[in-house]
This record gives structure tokens, C-alpha cells and sequence, in this order.
């Protein structure tokens, strides 16, 4: 019986791998930009550890393509909005994105992944196939316009939406930092980003430690930081799943004593849903002003229908992760509008120009702008439009945070 | 270092339960269900779910466990019952049952991760180390209910003909065993381990439809290593895998954990292919 069961196991693995690449074929049919419509394909992760993200990120999107439609779409043409699930894998990403390639249909616009690592897998094919792209991914090395001229990043850079973390090292007076982020393309830009940042305001990072976003338990991670006695550790993670086991391991190895800063990752969540009162004391983490309620009376009626479908998606998170959706679909129909065309081309060269007016951006009511050096948001001031908060916070109707 | 000896064994005792769940339908219906941490992270949900209704801790756990014993027994009706004997095509079959589970689980409660509160946790310091009390709980429940059910199988009338039906199921029907009643409890009875233990494991990973595969898998790699069939190499499997890990992590650096499992996996198949304490011999009932 063993024997059979060892050989059928095997089988059995390989069946496994099979099914994964098999359910890489699209969910969707495949799109195409004909009869005055204007496609859009979300190539995310319906399954996988980045999944709550994605749900959250579509469902901004959505609503977004509602609104835009209701006002006559973008240039006369209906907004559609597909998702094919890439289950938050890289080479699922690229497989998804070549199979809607060789179908002879090509998307108007593709939101390409929720991680770094989806984005930097996509973005040689996007760029071959002159497609344009967007997302929330933040590393730097996604951020290159002379190699990648069609694809926009919706979130600030890590090095940009992280500058608040150097103002707080610089006043609190830390001299000492220990990093917990993970082994992929984020943990490697987010491992630059607050190493420059720790440096340019006098303090030295004395460990870095990467985590499998797949893995089980974090502790051994949080107590190897803890053994480089750092005056704060600074972690980030995607979704609730990593952040939730990052919290519980930093209660479990006694590290709680040590402040913790939270990254853009964890930011947006509902921290107390997915961790115990003990795992957040001491911890702090940036955030937009539009997630906390009554942070930015400017933005209301742009937030009114986003907070309405945030609220009875029932989704369990916050208005963060729709409000990037949200944001993404607003400034590609504004860039069409400016360009007076849909072709991927002319969107990308009127964007590289683009700057967004006053209360168009959720996440930055007073505006930003890309240029042809920098495809990410840029904004006036110090903080990249953040404030850094306590994680002790409580979600107010399933949208918004108040801090505790 | 005892810190993370305390995580190693943590998260071994959750690679061990899984292990565990597998035997148990592996020696009584012959079958090796890898939807089983599926059903685990069902009782996680159901404990949030209880939770969220204000019902007592005890009564959370019957529900889990009654849910756990009723999903695996539909697993077993449906994916299972109707298959040919003897090709292992269920292997397959509970993959798909898996992947139906996951969405299911998904559309019911949501892809995200939901904090399984049942009680407070306070790190208990033990040994010079920082442990969690659940941790505690599922490394004292893997290794009871590892030895409890390696005496059940070798000790009991019940669990012997669960062994032979395992091995031979016509002339287990032959001797007048009732075999289809056997698949069935093999199936309910781990189900409902299952849903018992997933509000524990729940607490530790919290409850994400996710990371099912991730705990199928390292319980799968325990199940191999300890010796398929045994519950004693279950414990076995489990706690050292988990132990490995938590070293490796440790030692060598945190991204040389799953490559020193995936090294003393390959080294056991190679050197030791039935396992650590399995025979290759084939089981005498």
C-alpha cells in the first residue's frame, strides 16, 4: 500500500503543479477593445496571500469605472473591468498576461499585480506590447521611464511614501534600526529605501532580517533583530494574513518593548481585527489622511460613492486599498481625457506630463505629479502626504480608521 | 535560543496534526486527503464565526468539530466514495476537493485574515523562553493525540480493522467488515479532529483561506519523513521538521529554513524511503 501511495503521491505533486498552471488560463474571456469599449484587465491575485489586497484594489477600480461611465466613459467608451487571477505569483502573472497576449486581443490598460515582484515580472512584456500599466507596487526599480515608458505607479515610491519614517528616526533621536521584510523585490527596495533614509538622519540599521510571506511563524525573526538591540525595528507586509503572524511574533518574542514602524503594506489595515491589543502597543504606521475619518473634510464627497461600496463590499478591511484602486482608474480616464484618445501611447506621454488638480487624487487631495524622470507620484512637502500614526487604532464602519 | 526551540516546536505541532489527520483516513479508508488542512482552517472560521455570536469556547469547539466532521464526510461522499479502488485516483480527487474548499471558504468568510481571539495571549516565559500558551496547547494535544491513536490503531479491534481495510479491503469485506461504514468514519472522525483543532492552529496563523496549502504541504513532507502510516513518525516528522526550521531559520539566517526541511526531506527519501520509523515491510493484521 505504501508503495503505491509514495508513487500515486508523487503523481500527485505533479497533478498539483499541472492544476496551477492549468487554472493560469483566464477566468475571463478575453478582452477586446472593440464596440467602444475600454478594457481593462486587473491581473492580481484573487487567491493567495495578496488576495484581500487585490479584492480591495478591484473593488476601487470598479467603482471608479461606475462613476466614469456614468459620466460617458473614457473618451465615449465603457469603462469594463476584468480581473484574471495570477494567485499572487509572478509567474502566474506573466503567464495570465501572455496567454491575454497570444489570445490577439490587447487591453487598453492592465493593472499589473499587487506585489513588486507581479509588476517587475509583467513589465517586459507590457513594454514590448506598448500596454499601458498601472499599479500600487512601489519599488524603485519599477520606477525606470526610460525602460518601462507605459507603466505608472498609483502608490508613492517606497522612498517617497516612507519619508515620514526619517523625520520620526530624526526627532525620536533612534541611532540603532533593525529591518524585518520579505525575501522578495519590496523587502529588497524597502531594505534600501529605510537604510538611506535611517543614514541621512543619523542612525545606522544593525540587522535585517527577511521572512517567507508563506511561512507560518515569524518569531525566530523578531527575536534575531531583537539580538541586535535596535532602538526601533521597522517591518512592513502585504495583507492581513503576513501582517496578523508579524504581530503575533513580535507579542511572542518579547518584542514589544522595542517601538515598531509599520510600512505602507500594514498601514491600511485594520490592525486590531488581525492582532491583540499587546502584539500593536508601542507601533506606529503612515497613513493617507483619507483613511482616517474625519481627516480631510476636502475629500467627502470625492470618498461619499468609495466609502458606500467599501462599506457593503463587506470586505473586512479599510478604505485604503479601494482608494488606490480608486485613484488608479481616475487618473488613467483623466489622461485619456487630456490625451483625447484611449491608444496606449498617447495616455502614457500626456501621464509623464500629468499633474493631477486639487481634490481629484484621494490619496492627494492638494494634488501630484508624474514627470518624465519619476512615474510615481510626486508631492510637494517632506512627509509624501503621510502622517504617522498610532497602530492602536479601531475601524469605523468597515472604511475608516480613528486612532485610539 | 529556547524562544525559538519553543517556535520550532509550535509550528511542528501544527505540521504534526496535519500529519496526524492524514493517517488517520491514510490507515482507516486508504486514503490520503489533502483537503485535510482545509477543514482546519473551516474550524478556524467557525471560531470566528462563534466568536462573533458570543458562544461559549466550549460550544465553539463542538461546532467546529461537528462542521470539520460534516464537510469531510460530503468530502468523502463526493470526491471519494465513487472512485475506483486501488489507483489512488483520490489523491487527485481531494486536490480538487481542496481547491473547492479554499473558494468556499473564501466566499463564506471573506480572502481575509480574521484574528481567532479565543483567549488572551500573554508569552509564558518556560526554560529560559518566550512561548505563546496556545503554542503550548497544540504541542500537548499533537503529542496526545499522536499516541492515543497510535495505541487505538494497534490495540483496538476497531482500529486493526481499519489497518486491514487499509491493506486489503476485499478480504477485509470478505471477513465481513462493513467497508464503506469505515471510509465514512475514517472520514467524519478526521474531520472532526480537524474542526477541533482548527480554532488552535487558527490563533497561531490566523484564519486565512490561504495558507491551507502551505500547512498541506510541510504536513505532507512530516507524514513522509516520520513514515507514512505511523502515528508515532507523525509526531516524529512533525516536531522535527518544525524544529529544523525554527534552527535553521535561526542559525543559518531566516531564508535557510524551508531549504534545510526540503534537504532532510530529500535525504530521508533517498536514505530511508519508508521513513523514520516506517518498515518496509508490509503491515501484518
Amino acid at each position: 500500500m505504501k508503495r503505491h501511495v509514495t508513487i500515486s503521491a508523487a503523481i500527485a505533486i505533479a497533478a498539483v503543479a499541472g492544476l496551477a498552471a492549468c487554472s493560469a488560463q483566464p477566468s475571463a474571456s478575453p478582452s477586446a477593445t472593440t464596440g467602444g469599449t475600454f478594457t481593462v484587465d486587473m491581473i492580481v491575485g484573487q487567491t493567495g496571500p495578496l488576495a484581500a489586497a487585490a479584492a480591495d484594489f478591484s473593488l476601487g477600480m470598479q467603482t471608479a469605472a461606475d462613476g466614469i461611465n456614468k459620466a460617458g466613459g473614457i473618451q465615449g467608451k465603457k469603462v469594463v473591468v476584468k480581473i484574471l487571477d495570477d494567485k499572487s505569483d509572478p509567474t502566474q502573472a506573466v503567464t495570465q498576461l501572455q496567454t491575454l497576449i497570444n489570445s490577439g486581443t490587447k487591453p487598453d490598460l492592465v493593472y499589473a499585480g499587487i506585489s513588486s515582484s507581479e509588476t517587475l515580472a509583467m513589465l517586459p512584456i507590457l513594454t514590448q506590447n506598448k500596454i499601458l500599466s498601472i499599479s500600487q507596487a512601489t519599488a524603485a526599480a519599477i520606477n525606470v521611464p526610460a525602460t518601462y515608458p507605459y507603466h505608472f505607479g498609483v502608490s508613492p515610491t517606497n522612498a517617497e511614501g516612507l519619508a515620514v519614517i526619517g523625520a520620526t528616526i530624526k526627532s525620536k533621536k533612534y541611532k540603532k534600526v533593525a529591518l524585518i521584510v520579505s525575501n522578495d523585490a519590496n523587502g529588497a527596495d524597502l531594505t534600501t529605501t529605510v537604510t538611506t533614509d535611517a543614514t541621512q538622519n543619523g542612525a545606522k540599521v544593525v540587522d535585517t532580517e527577511q521572512y517567507d510571506p508563506n511561512g507560518v511563524d515569524y518569531t525566530v525573526q523578531f527575536q534575531r533583530a531583537l539580538a541586535a538591540k535596535p532602538d526601533v525595528i521597522f517591518t512592513d507586509g502585504s495583507g492581513p494574513a503576513i501582517a496578523g503572524r508579524l504581530f503575533s511574533a513580535r507579542a511572542t518574542a518579547g518584542a514589544t518593548s522595542i517601538p515598531l514602524i509599520g510600512g505602507g503594506g500594514i498601514s491600511g489595515l485594520a490592525l486590531n481585527t488581525i492582532a491583540s491589543a499587546d502584539a500593536i502597543k508601542n507601533c506606529s504606521i503612515p497613513v493617507f489622511s483619507f483613511l482616517i475619518q474625519g481627516g480631510d473634510t476636502a475629500e467627502a464627497a470625492l470618498l461619499k460613492p468609495l466609502a458606500a461600496a467599501t462599506k457593503a463590499s463587506g470586505q473586512t478591511g479599510t478604505i485604503y486599498g479601494p482608494g488606490i484602486g480608486f485613484d488608479a482608474m481616475r487618473i488613467v480616464a483623466l489622461a485619456g481625457k487630456t490625451a483625447k484618445s484611449t491608444s496606449g501611447a498617447d495616455m502614457a506621454k500626456v501621464l509623464g506630463k500629468l499633474s493631477t488638480p486639487k481634490g481629484y487624487s484621494v490619496q492627494y487631495p492638494d494634488g501630484f505629479s508624474y514627470s518624465s524622470s519619476t512615474h510615481f507620484p510626486t508631492v510637494s512637502g517632506t512627509t509624501g502626504g503621510k502622517t504617522l500614526i498610532s497602530c492602536n487604532t479601531t475601524v469605523i464602519d468597515k472604511t475608516y480608521i480613528q486612532v485610539q | 535560543m529556547i524562544t525559538s526551540l519553543w517556535a520550532g516546536l509550535a509550528t511542528g505541532s501544527i505540521y504534526t496534526l496535519i500529519a496526524i489527520g492524514y493517517n488517520i483516513t491514510l490507515t482507516t479508508a486508504g486514503v490520503l486527503n489533502f483537503a485535510y488542512a482545509n477543514i482546519v482552517m473551516i474550524g478556524a472560521f467557525v471560531a470566528v464565526s462563534g466568536l462573533a455570536l458570543g458562544l461559549p469556547i466550549w460550544a465553539i469547539f463542538i461546532l467546529a468539530a461537528l462542521v470539520g466532521a460534516i464537510v469531510a464526510t460530503a468530502e468523502e461522499r463526493v470526491a471519494v466514495r465513487f472512485l475506483p479502488k486501488g489507483d489512488h485516483a483520490e489523491l487527485i480527487t481531494t486536490i480538487g476537493a481542496s481547491t473547492v474548499l479554499t473558494g468556499a471558504t473564501a466566499l463564506i468568510w471573506g480572502n481575509t485574515a480574521l484574528r481567532v481571539d479565543l483567549f488572551p495571549q500573554v508569552p509564558l516565559q518556560l526554560f529560559g523562553g518566550s512561548v505563546q500558551p496556545n503554542s503550548i496547547i497544540l504541542i500537548i494535544a499533537a503529542l496526545v493525540l499522536g499516541v492515543g491513536l497510535h495505541f487505538f490503531n494497534t490495540r483496538t479491534k476497531f482500529g486493526l480493522a481499519s489497518l486491514a481495510h487499509a491493506f486489503d479491503r476485499e478480504s477485509t469485506m470478505l471477513r465481513g467488515v462493513n467497508v464503506r461504514w469505515l471510509s465514512i468514519v475514517a472520514f467524519a472522525a478526521s474531520g472532526a479532529l480537524g474542526g477541533l483543532i482548527g480554532p488552535l492552529v487558527g490563533m497561531t496563523t490566523t484564519a486565512t483561506p490561504f495558507i491551507a496549502i502551505t500547512l498541506a504541504i510541510k504536513g505532507f513532507i512530516a507524514l513522509y519523513c516520520g513514515g507514512v502510516g505511523s502515528q508515532a513518525g507523525a509526531i516524529i516528522g512533525g516536531f522535527g521538521i518544525g524544529i529544523i526550521e525554527a534552527l535553521a531559520n535561526l542559525w543559518l539566517g531566516p531564508n535557510y529554513g524551508d531549504f534545510a526541511v526540503f534537504a532532510v526531506f530529500l535525504a530521508i527519501l533517498l536514505i530511508r524511503p519508508q521513513g523514520i520509523v516506517g518498515t518496509r515491510m508490509l503491515r501484518s493484521v
